[in-house]
């Protein structure tokens, strides 16, 4: 580029050589010097002309790109508000579902350099979690060869006893030392637990969440030394975590372990599970060598404790792998199902920006003769792509905060979110990006198309472009849209079959109009079991009596809830192998509970009133899989001996007992795990956390259900926080809840997908008819059969139709495999889903294509001719 | 002084990427050359003649170089690149359908 200074010699010279001309020509020097400069013009004016024409000038240039193009788009505002629309749609829901994702998958945790953070637990011989015992624990804490710091946690509930206020439960994690600054955090308030807390006989305190200091303190400025009124006796608030902090599912109060766990776990490596660790890998350690070293220690232990920790072994992962990992393959299923609507929208969209190009062709021309540059053009054409794609990404904003209540609303209950759905910045960035990855194609498009075709054109016959090249572009952006369409019915269609094999598994008891209600026996009075057992015996005799109850029971734990009891067995006359020691799960019940939860009898004998009273012969009763494991059939089971070791009975072993009877299985877990081993004991070894059931006659009314056992619970016994009933239909619902909400997004996602490649094709055909109306009118003025030509466009658009669904098919059966992990019931191959889904999209493709079929075989041949 | 037609700002180009076929030239000879060949009848303003040129160069039409001129000055003469020879031969081309097209309109409307 020129300098100024040689810009000016330019002109300069321009001008000399004009005034050394009109001296030629015999004007004298004064006169030519002011002809020639009036001829020129302002100098200081050419020279800013020129040197802006130099320059991109890229912003006044930009600006009057954007003007043009909101002037062009609202001179077709039909197309504009379509095109919108459909964008903000498609952007709008592609933000919610990435915000679920950020809030749950990418934001980081509420601790320091997360990244960095392990979870440990220990596994049985069958790779069961059993948590830790306190002497292992210790141990892995001492190790510091790939730890810088580790502690450990266990949940539980507090009762809050405050006068004049109702009993709440409040879920409670217990820590031990060296746990907060293993996260590395610090509270907003206060400070943490002391090394005179974290002791045994350590003065009672309690660490408050910011959620709990608003809800129950009303975020009063001294909560820092008040009392917290508990079951236990008061708590003395020692610090607030800061908003946002998480540790524990909703959990709300944190307190020092040791002051709550008796002292005889503390040195019981052999029964008494139950705490997890959470450790801190030092800086530049891998995971799998942090792996590694954890293998070897549990290895070391089971050399040096062989008769307890044998067959036991640390199991380790991320910190976040734990908290998400069961709903991650959920989740990227569903944000992968939003993409692909998103592109099914943008590939509808390249039609319409196609079609419109086409009919601007002449305006292109026009202005090209007129003196604007190609470049100009493009840039203009691109700029009207971009202000699209931005209004479109501002509608899908819009959409987004619209929608975003309602998905927080709709979340389970035990979605493991990390803080609220909202647009952050990772969320605003990403939906940004998706709408400028949409804008530049949108751009590309119609340059594509504009400069591949010439542009100058100025009087074309027939006033529409069909040129081969248009239609094609047309045909495979249907070709797309069905592929794409066809991927994500057929994980929808996978998804579905999955629910229907979940819902049709037989569950081992009958869940139909159950009522559940836990109850807590959490003062001193209910220590000694027998007051427990009488305390159920009552509640289930009272609770029977209500109108409406066809029988009532009680049991621990209820299936299908987080509960779970694990015990080791010996059966009598069976020595178990050194390596493997026989374990199993039980419960206890009362002696109407098969009966009240319809579970079949399939050998000897339910239970009595007479097993469930205090100082009977000990018995118990199995499940057929556990029977089936140790004698051939069932009936072989009943009158033989066995005993049971757990640790919810103290360090002793239940005195060996008779089995009695033989009922089914019951999934206790979940419907697509397998049923556990279990063993059943009468009431006289009752818990005292147990779980009321009634079966009801017909469908209960729920308020009254619920005031008639508020008043059972409060006669009973005032002092126990008065459960809530739920329905066990719910809970069990619960157990799937979150692959039932993504199975309800996907069937959205692909109910849409369908609709939009159905409008895609419907608007193309009618478009493609209409281009070659006038060729329509000829052959039916020379005698063609209409049918025919309808058949013709019809079967165009099977054509394409098959094209798509054989590259959608393909697509699927690669795709298929992350949602492996998701599948029941069905193989990810499936061929009856993958047919039935083509067969839908086939059929849909056929009716989109009628209308214009029939629109184009029945023009009038004259019209069609005439229209020019 | 004639009363010349005013050039659109297309044609402009298409005339100067035609003289440049022709030789370099620096700007002045450009627009003298112009009024030759035309009979006198086009007449560029000096002022729209020069962003003309910086603009067409800077589209990759034609190239610039410093030069000694005839009369023994410096100055700067203006060529055709390759991609304006190919830029002259469409834009002359339509040029010429438009031209027809409007002598057959104005034929047809007698």
């Amino acid at each position: 580029m020129p300098t100024r200074d040689r810009l000016r010699q330019e002109l300069q010279s321009h001008l000399d050589l004009r005034i050394a001309e009109l001296i030629a020509d015999g004007v004298d020097a004064e006169s030519a010097r002011r002809i020639a400069a009036v001829e020129f013009g302002g100098m200081a004016g050419v020279e800013q002309e020129c040197r802006d024409a130099r320059r991109w000038h890229r912003l006044a240039d930009f600006l009057a790109d954007t003007r043009f193009a909101l002037r062009s788009l609202r001179r077709s505002p039909g197309f504009a508000l379509v095109a919108v629309l459909l964008l903000g749609l498609g952007i709008g829901a592609n933000t919610v579902i990435f915000s679920l994702v950020q809030a749950t998958l990418l934001r980081p945790l509420p601790y320091a350099n997360d990244s960095r953070l392990v979870w440990l637990t220990e596994v049985d011989g069958q790779g069961a979690d059993q948590s830790f015992s306190i002497p292992d624990f210790r141990d892995f804490q001492a190790d510091r060869t790939v730890f810088s710091s580790m502690g450990g946690y266990r949940d539980l509930s507090l009762t809050i006893t405050a006068a004049g206020r109702d009993a709440q439960q409040v879920p409670t994690r217990i820590t031990m030392p060296e746990t907060f600054e293993t996260l590395g955090v610090a509270p907003a308030r206060g400070r943490l637990f002391s090394a005179r807390e974290q002791q045994a006989n350590g003065p009672p305190v309690v660490i408050i969440s910011d959620r709990f200091w608003h809800s129950y303190f009303g975020a009063e400025a001294g909560v820092v030394g008040q009392a917290l009124p508990t079951s236990r006796g008061p708590l003395t608030v020692v610090g607030v975590m800061p908003p946002g902090f998480v540790f524990g599912p909703k959990v709300d109060l944190w307190a020092p372990y040791p002051q709550y766990v008796p002292a005889l776990y503390l040195q019981d490596r052999a029964d008494s599970f139950i705490l997890y660790g959470v450790a801190r890998l030092k800086p530049g350690v891998s995971l799998a060598a942090a792996g590694n070293a954890v293998s070897a220690l549990s290895h070391n232990l089971a050399a040096e404790y062989p008769k307890s920790n044998a067959t036991v072994r640390a199991k380790m992962m991320t910190l976040r792998e734990q908290l998400t990992g069961n709903i991650s393959a959920s989740l990227w299923m569903v944000f992968g199902a939003v993409n692909l609507v998103l592109l099914i929208v943008c590939a509808n969209l390249a039609n319409l920006l196609l079609v419109r190009a086409a009919a601007r062709e002449q305006e292109m021309a026009v202005r090209i003769a007129i003196g604007a540059g190609r470049g100009r053009i493009a840039r203009q054409l691109f700029a009207e792509g971009l202000l699209l794609a931005m209004l479109g990404g501002g509608a899908g904003l819009v959409c987004a905060v619209a929608a975003l209540p309602a998905l927080t609303a709709a979340l389970p209950a035990n979605f493991p979110v990390l803080g609220p759905l909202t647009l952050n910045r990772p969320v605003l960035a990403f939906s940004f990006a998706v709408a400028a990855a949409a804008g530049l194609a949108f751009s590309l498009i119609p340059l594509v198309f504009n400069f591949r075709e010439q542009l100058y054109p100025v009087l074309k016959q027939g006033g529409r472009h069909s040129s081969n090249r248009g239609l094609r572009a047309h045909a495979s952006l249907v070709v797309i849209e069905v592929a794409l369409a066809m991927t994500l019915l057929a994980g929808a269609g996978l998804m579905l079959r999955t629910m229907q094999a979940l819902n049709r598994v037989a569950l081992g008891f009958d869940s139909a109009r159950l009522v559940t209600a836990t109850v807590s026996l959490s003062s001193t009075a209910y220590r000694p079991v027998p007051a427990r057992a009488r305390y159920f015996e009552q509640l289930v005799r009272q609770a029977g009596a209500l109108p409406g109850v066809e029988s009532s029971a009680v049991v621990f734990p209820l299936p299908f809830t987080t509960q779970i009891a694990g015990c080791f067995i010996a059966i009598e006359g069976r020595v178990p192998a050194a390596n493997a020691p026989q374990t199993s799960y039980y419960a206890t019940v009362n002696a109407t509970y098969f009966q009240t939860m319809r579970i079949p009898l399939v050998a000897g004998r339910a239970f009595t009133a007479a097993d469930d009273a205090m100082g009977a012969p000990p018995v118990v009763v199995i499940d057929r899989g556990l029977a089936e494991k140790y004698w051939h059939s069932p009936a072989q089971a009943v009158g033989r001996r066995m005993e049971m070791f757990t640790q919810d009975f103290g360090h002793g072993t239940v005195p060996p007992a008779t089995i009695v009877g033989v009922v089914g299985e019951v999934k206790s877990e979940a419907a697509d795990k397998d049923a556990n081993l279990e063993v059943y004991t009468p009431l006289n070894m009752a818990n005292g956390f147990m779980t009321l059931v009634l079966r009801m006659r017909a469908r209960p009314d729920a308020e009254a259900m619920a005031a008639a056992l508020h008043t059972v619970f409060r006669r009973l016994d005032p002092s126990l926080v008065v459960p809530t009933p739920h329905a066990m239909s719910e809970i069990v619902a619960q157990s799937q809840s979150i692959r039932q909400q993504s199975m309800w997004l996907l069937e959205i996602f692909a109910g849409a997908a369908l609709l939009l490649a159905g409008l895609g094709i419907y608007g193309v055909l009618s478009y493609m008819a209409q281009l070659r109306r006038r060729e329509f009118g000829i052959r039916v003025a020379l005698g063609a059969e209409p049918a025919r030509l309808t058949r013709g466009i019809v079967a165009h658009s099977v054509k394409l139709t098959a094209i798509g669904l054989a590259i959608g098919t393909g697509a699927a059966l690669v795709l298929s495999r992350f949602l492996a992990t998701l599948l029941y019931g069905v193989t990810r191959f499936d061929p009856l889903t993958l047919i039935s889904v083509a067969l839908v999209l086939l059929i849909s493709a056929i009716a989109a294509s009628l209308i214009p079929a029939l629109r184009a075989s029945t023009a009038d041949p004259r019209t069609a001719l005439q229209a020019e | 002084m004639n009363a010349s037609p005013d050039l659109l700002p297309g044609t402009l180009d298409l005339l100067v990427l035609k003289i440049l076929a022709l030789g370099p030239r620096h700007g002045y000879a450009i627009a003298r050359r112009l009024r030759q060949i035309s009979d006198t009848v086009l007449e560029v303003r000096q002022g729209s003649l020069y962003p003309a040129l910086h603009r067409l160069e800077r589209q990759g039409w034609i190239r610039a170089k410093w030069q000694v001129s005839e009369t023994g000055r410096e100055a700067r003469f203006y060529s055709l690149s390759a991609a304006g020879r190919r830029q002259l031969a469409r834009e002359a081309a339509a040029w010429e359908r438009m031209s027809e097209a409007v002598k057959l309109v104005l034929a047809a409307a007698e």
